[in-house]
This record gives structure tokens, C-alpha cells and sequence, in this order.
């Protein structure tokens, strides 16, 4: 349980203690908890004032499966409000096995210089001069770290994107295979990491110190009964396997909700061309890896490895969100060139949501043709580059908008939303509109509610019981997001006896009892902190709103517009 | 009757030899359903999230119509 602060200003390592206010906390309840209570809320997001924060989830480095899950925590330079991104790979299993809660970056090396964090395998922490890893790309600055430090470490990075401070910058991390694909992307903090002046944090995998457990027999044995319920179900056992999140191309597609060409359609012609059925068959016949483990502890094995007609590695991990952006958004068919832009959004670090959104932005107002693949590759090489449009596309896509005078951008708190457009499934609009993180999807998933059973529990273009579905599902995601367990292991939460599994996993680890209540309540402390955050931050309830578009332009092919009222829409969050 | 058939996710498993390129083409009795269908093709409803007729999602009661494309999805989780 420890807490590693780093300055980068006066370049000093202090190891501490996690304080008490914080026992118990892990991954998002901690990373928010903290940035709330020490960070001024109206400070530069790209300031020494600004504190990035790595912190584990609670169940990390427990032998409950899918839990290798770190959130990153800094106020955002794209919102403006608090931010928290997490991430799967090895990072989180990693820094648990070292007993460390967490890492607090504080101050701000000068200008021009980079350094590396290196965290030993005792849990001692070294900044090292990194001036020879300056503008490196993430693939060949992993290569050269493992050349010089070893293949035992997982690596967290930026690329150029964060070192030139774009607002759409991503924090990347090494999957099982060492390849930096996973992507803390959501929010900028890429660019955070960048104005801190830290090129790196170099894990090292070779820990043996996790946090001791109050009972660990009670545990193992909560543990191995929800491992058991992802197993068995349907779609973590055996659909996310066989397809990853791709999966559900074709489902939202069908039911119009698969925002097109910039969101003017909710329905794209080409979906089958990039659809997870289409892409696994590409991926076979090719000679590729479907059901490829991307997280440390992962029983699912949701990622994949793409590769060329060659056979050679192109990305990994191609997933919903990005087949979408890089897809449908830009009105592109073609697979391979969105698994091309998917690798260099890896490798120059920038978020593959908002930098899909943001070229179709661009091209929604005249810049280019949708459908243009080879301007999308270019538009990414020139963030690369540091040209001034590239700068511009790397900012995303209210920045784009701005450039071009253009009011058709789908954002939410200067957050791009993701690929479930909020017209054709009502409950999104809440949790775009009202997230403390701005437009986000896994903040409140609610697209089950409103497809399960033949067409929805909820009718999805009707205001009903969206509001209360979104309050729910973010609370629950904020407690699910603070012990760290992988979206798509929720499997085993819905399962029989899930839920209950999980509380007793707290019980067992903390030695207090915790219930259904105590669920609630940490979802609750977390969000609380974040609405105080951005509060303080000058956000009123007028910016828990949907662009115009969405309340005024019908979406074909169901023609439907956002219903909720501004008056529901407030009712979400009532403190 | 007959109906053209597509199977999404790893719902193909239930008809041997199918091919998602191609889907299945299923003569059926006039006014068979959703749900005779899908017993016809031994899919069972409870492995199945949603089902559209020609783009159209509907309920396991609805009738088929000739020549209709039937889209048949698995229930969704995650995000
Ligand atoms: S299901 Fe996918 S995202 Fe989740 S832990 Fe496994 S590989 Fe990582």
C-alpha cells in the first residue's frame, strides 16, 4: 500500500504510506479522490499545478482474473474537468505485485527535457535522463527501452502527440506481447505526460510484494466462483473470443444507432466490410490471431493481432470503437486502412475516438471526401509531423471545428462522443450529457437495456427510464472502474451470486464487511468527487447538454432526435 | 415460403456448413414466425438479443414474409 511521489520539478522520489483517507481505494476512486482533493480545479491542465496520477484498481494483483486494469487520473486538458482514463495490459498486475497503490507525478520538468520513471523490482523508483528517447514513436521507443532495460518491464508511454501536448493525446501501454497497443485515450492526459516532461514509466514485472489479504481463502474462493460465471457466459466465453468487441458492428449498425459520416447517418452501407465477423475471417485466412490475450490475467481474450495480406503484424487489439471512428465516422470501408490508422494512432499516441472524429469533422466541413482513407493516414502522419493542421487534428474535434468555423461537432464537455449514437439509443444522451467525463461511453453503458430481449427492456427512442438506467449504470461503473475489473469480465457481476462475489472479494481483501450498500456508496464518492471537481472548474448544470445537432437534426434511418429534457437531464445528478 | 437467413457472432454454430458470406436461404410454411423458425433452424431464443425483418428489428411472434432478410443477432454486453 504505497504511495510513490514524484517530482519532477525538483526531481525527488518520496515513498510514502498511502494515507489514510485513501485506504482501501484503488483505481478510479483514488485517481479521482486524489486529483479532487489536491489539485486547484482552475489550474493549466498542462501546469506544474496539475497532477497525473497511475493508480491500479483495487482487485489488481489478486488472483481474480481480469483485473489487470490502471486508471490514470489528471485534470484534462480536452475537458477542462477531471479526468479518469484506465487501461488493461500488464501495467496494473505489474505495480500491484510491487505493493504500490499508487503514482503521483507532481511539478514540471523544464522545458526540452525527458525522463524515464523506472520502478525496480523492490519498489524503488530512479528518474533517469531520457533526452535520446525525445520524439520517439511508442513501438521503436519500446524496442529501444527493452533493448536497454530488458523485456521484464511493461512500459507506459507517449508518443509524439504527447510530447507536443495535443489535446487528444493517449497514454500507451504494453500488452502481453510487449506491444504498446492498449491505450489510456480517453481525455488528453497524454498531453499531461508530455508537459510533465515524462516520456515513460518502465514497470518491472518481476514483483512479489502484493498487498497481504485479511482472508485470502475467502477470496480464492469468490474469486474462482466469478471466474467460473465469465467462463460459462455466452458472450465473454465465447463471442468476445471468437470476435472481440467487433462483435457489435453489425448489431448497432442494424439498429441505426452506428453513427455515419460524421453523424449524419445512423447506418453505415459498408458495415459488413468492417464488421467482427468480416474481420475475423481476415484475420484467419491471413495467417493473424484471433482470441489473443491482451491483459495480464485475462481469461477472455477479447484482442486480436491484424495482419497484412502478407501475414505481417499490423495492430492489435482492432476494436469496436475504433472500427467505428476510423470507419463509419469517416465513411471508410476499407479494413485495412483502418487497422493502419489504428497502429499509427498507437505509435504517434493519440486517442483513436477523438482522432477518428476529428477527421470526420474535417471532412464533414469540406476539408476532404468521407470515404477518403489515404487523407485520413495523412491527416494522422502530419500530428506526427507537428504541422500546424496536424496540431490542429491532434487537439480533436472541437478544435477542429473551431479551425473550420463548423457546428456539426458531436461533442460533450469538448469530449467527442463514441459509437453509439445517442438519437437512436436515448440512454447514451444521459451519459454523454451528464458524465463528469464528458462524452464517454463506458462511463454508462446502457445499450443492453435498450436491445436485450427482441428489441429492448427500455424503447430506446422513448425518454423513459433513461435517466434512471444512466444514474445507475454510472454509478455501478464507477465502483466497477475503482476495483478494476474489465468491462467485459462484467459477465461475471451479472451472473447469479456475481455481485455478491465482489463484495466479498473486498471483505476478504480489506478485512471490513462490505455490502450492497458499500457498492453504492464508493460509486457514489466517485462520482461526488468529480462533479465537486469540475464544479470548482466553472462547469454549471448548462454544460450537461448535447450539442444541437442531436436535439435538432433526425437521424436517418429511424429520423429520430434526443427527447430528454434539459430538466431530466439535471435530474441525474442530484447533489 | 422462402426466407434468407443471416446469422451473426458465433450464432452460425447452430446450422452446420454455414457460411456468413452467403447466409442461408430456408424455405418455411406460410405464416411461420420469428420463432418457428429459429426452432426450425434449432437455434434456440434464448441464445438470440434481437432479430430484424429487412432492417426492422421485431419479436419472436412476428410472422415472416416471403423473401424477407432475417438478421439474427446475439444479446450484447459490455462497451
Ligand atoms: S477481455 Fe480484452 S480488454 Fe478485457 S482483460 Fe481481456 S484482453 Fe484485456
Amino acid at each position: 500500500m504505497k504511495l510513490i511521489k514524484v517530482d519532477m520539478t525538483a526531481k525527488t522520489i518520496r515513498v510514502e504510506d498511502l494515507p489514510a483517507a485513501y485506504k482501501g481505494l484503488g483505481g478510479r476512486a483514488l485517481t479521482s479522490g486524489y486529483i479532487n482533493d489536491h489539485v486547484p480545479a482552475t489550474s493549466d491542465a498542462l501546469g506544474p499545478e496539475n497532477i497525473l496520477i497511475f493508480a491500479p484498481g483495487y482487485f489488481s494483483a489478486t488472483p481474480l482474473v481480469n483485473t489487470s486494469r490502471l486508471s490514470v487520473g489528471a485534470k484534462s486538458p480536452l475537458t477542462g474537468g477531471i479526468k479518469e482514463s484506465n487501461v488493461g495490459g500488464t501495467v496494473a498486475a505489474a505495480l500491484g505485485n510491487l505493493g504500490i497503490s499508487a503514482i503521483v507525478v507532481e511539478g514540471q520538468a523544464p522545458e526540452g527535457e525527458t525522463w524515464l520513471l523506472k520502478i525496480e523490482p523492490d519498489g524503488q523508483a530512479v528518474l533517469i535522463e531520457g533526452q535520446a528517447y525525445r520524439d520517439m514513436r511508442t513501438y521503436a521507443l519500446v524496442e529501444k527501452l527493452v533493448d536497454e532495460f530488458g523485456a521484464k518491464n511493461s512500459v507506459t508511454c507517449i508518443g509524439p502527440a504527447g510530447e507536443q501536448q495535443l489535446s487528444a493525446a493517449s497514454i500507451q501501454t504494453t500488452d502481453m506481447d510487449g506491444h504498446p497497443c492498449r491505450a489510456a485515450g480517453r481525455g488528453g492526459l497524454g498531453a499531461v505526460m508530455g508537459a510533465k516532461g515524462l516520456k515513460a514509466l518502465i514497470v518491472s514485472r518481476a514483483g512479489k510484494n502484493a498487498d497481504p489479504m485479511a482472508d485470502a481463502e475467502a477470496f480464492k474462493a469468490a474469486a474462482k466462483a466469478y471466474a467460473k460465471a465469465v467462463k460459462a457466459d455466452e458472450f465473454s466465453g465465447e463471442i468476445l473470443p471468437a470476435l472481440g468487441s467487433a462483435c457489435l458492428v453489425e448489431a448497432i449498425n442494424e439498429v441505426g444507432a452506428f453513427p455515419t459520416r460524421n453523424a449524419r447517418e445512423g447506418q453505415f452501407e459498408h458495415a459488413d466490410q468492417i464488421s467482427g465477423e468480416t474481420m475475423a475471417r481476415i484475420i484467419r485466412e491471413r495467417g493473424g490471431k484471433t482470441t489473443h490475450k491482451g491483459c495480464a490475467q485475462c481469461i477472455i481474450d477479447c484482442s486480436n493481432e491484424y495482419v497484412d495480406k502478407e501475414g505481417k503484424y499490423v495492430t492489435s487489439s482492432l476494436e469496436y470503437e475504433t472500427i467505428w471512428s476510423m470507419g463509419g465516422m469517416i465513411g471508410n470501408g476499407d479494413l485495412d486502412a483502418i487497422a493502419r490508422l489504428d497502429f499509427l494512432c498507437d505509435d504517434i499516441g493519440l486517442d483513436t475516438i477523438s482522432t477518428g472524429v476529428a477527421i470526420g469533422v474535417a471532412m464533414d466541413a469540406g476539408y476532404k471526401s468521407f470515404g477518403d482513407a489515404q487523407a485520413a493516414i495523412a491527416m494522422v502522419e502530419e500530428v506526427a509531423a507537428g504541422t500546424d493542421f496536424g496540431k490542429i487534428i491532434g487537439h480533436g474535434p472541437a478544435a477542429v471545428g473551431k479551425h473550420f468555423n463548423h457546428d456539426r461537432v458531436p461533442v460533450m464537455k469538448g469530449q467527442s462522443m463514441a459509437a453509439y449514437d445517442p438519437r437512436a439509443i436515448q440512454g447514451m444522451a444521459v451519459t454523454y450529457a451528464t458524465s463528469p467525463m464528458g462524452g464517454d461511453h463506458t462511463a454508462g453503458w446502457v445499450v443492453d437495456q435498450n436491445l436485450e430481449a427482441f428489441g429492448g427492456t427500455l424503447d430506446r427512442f422513448s425518454a423513459e427510464g433513461q435517466v434512471e438506467a444512466s444514474r445507475n449504470t454510472q454509478i455501478h461503473m464507477a465502483a466497477v472502474d475503482s476495483v478494476g475489473i474489465c468491462d467485459f469480465a462484467q459477465s461475471g457481476l451479472a451472473a447469479p451470486g456475481g455481485i455478491e462475489n465482489v463484495y466479498q472479494m473486498v471483505a476478504a481483501k480489506s478485512g471490513q464487511p462490505f455490502g450492497e450498500e458499500d457498492w453504492q456508496a464508493l460509486g457514489l464518492r466517485v462520482l461526488k468527487a468529480e462533479r465537486a471537481f469540475n464544479r470548482r472548474a466553472g462547469f454549471t448544470p448548462a454544460d450537461d447538454r448535447l450539442p444541437r445537432m442531436f436535439y435538432e437534426e433526425p437521424l436517418p434511418p429511424h429520423n429520430k432526435v434526443v427527447v430528454i429534457s434539459d430538466a431530466e437531464m439535471e435530474a441525474t445528478f442530484d447533489f | 415460403m422462402q426466407v434468407q437467413v443471416k446469422l451473426y457472432g458465433t450464432l452460425g454454430k447452430w446450422v452446420a456448413g454455414y457460411d456468413h458470406r452467403t447466409g442461408l436461404a430456408v424455405n418455411v410454411d406460410e405464416g411461420a414466425t420469428v420463432a418457428d423458425l429459429m426452432a426450425q433452424l434449432g437455434v434456440p431464443l434464448d441464445k438470440i438479443g434481437m432479430v430484424s425483418l429487412d432492417g426492422r428489428l421485431v419479436g419472436k411472434a412476428t410472422a415472416l414474409r416471403s423473401g424477407v432478410l432475417v438478421k439474427v443477432f446475439h444479446p450484447i454486453f459490455g462497451g
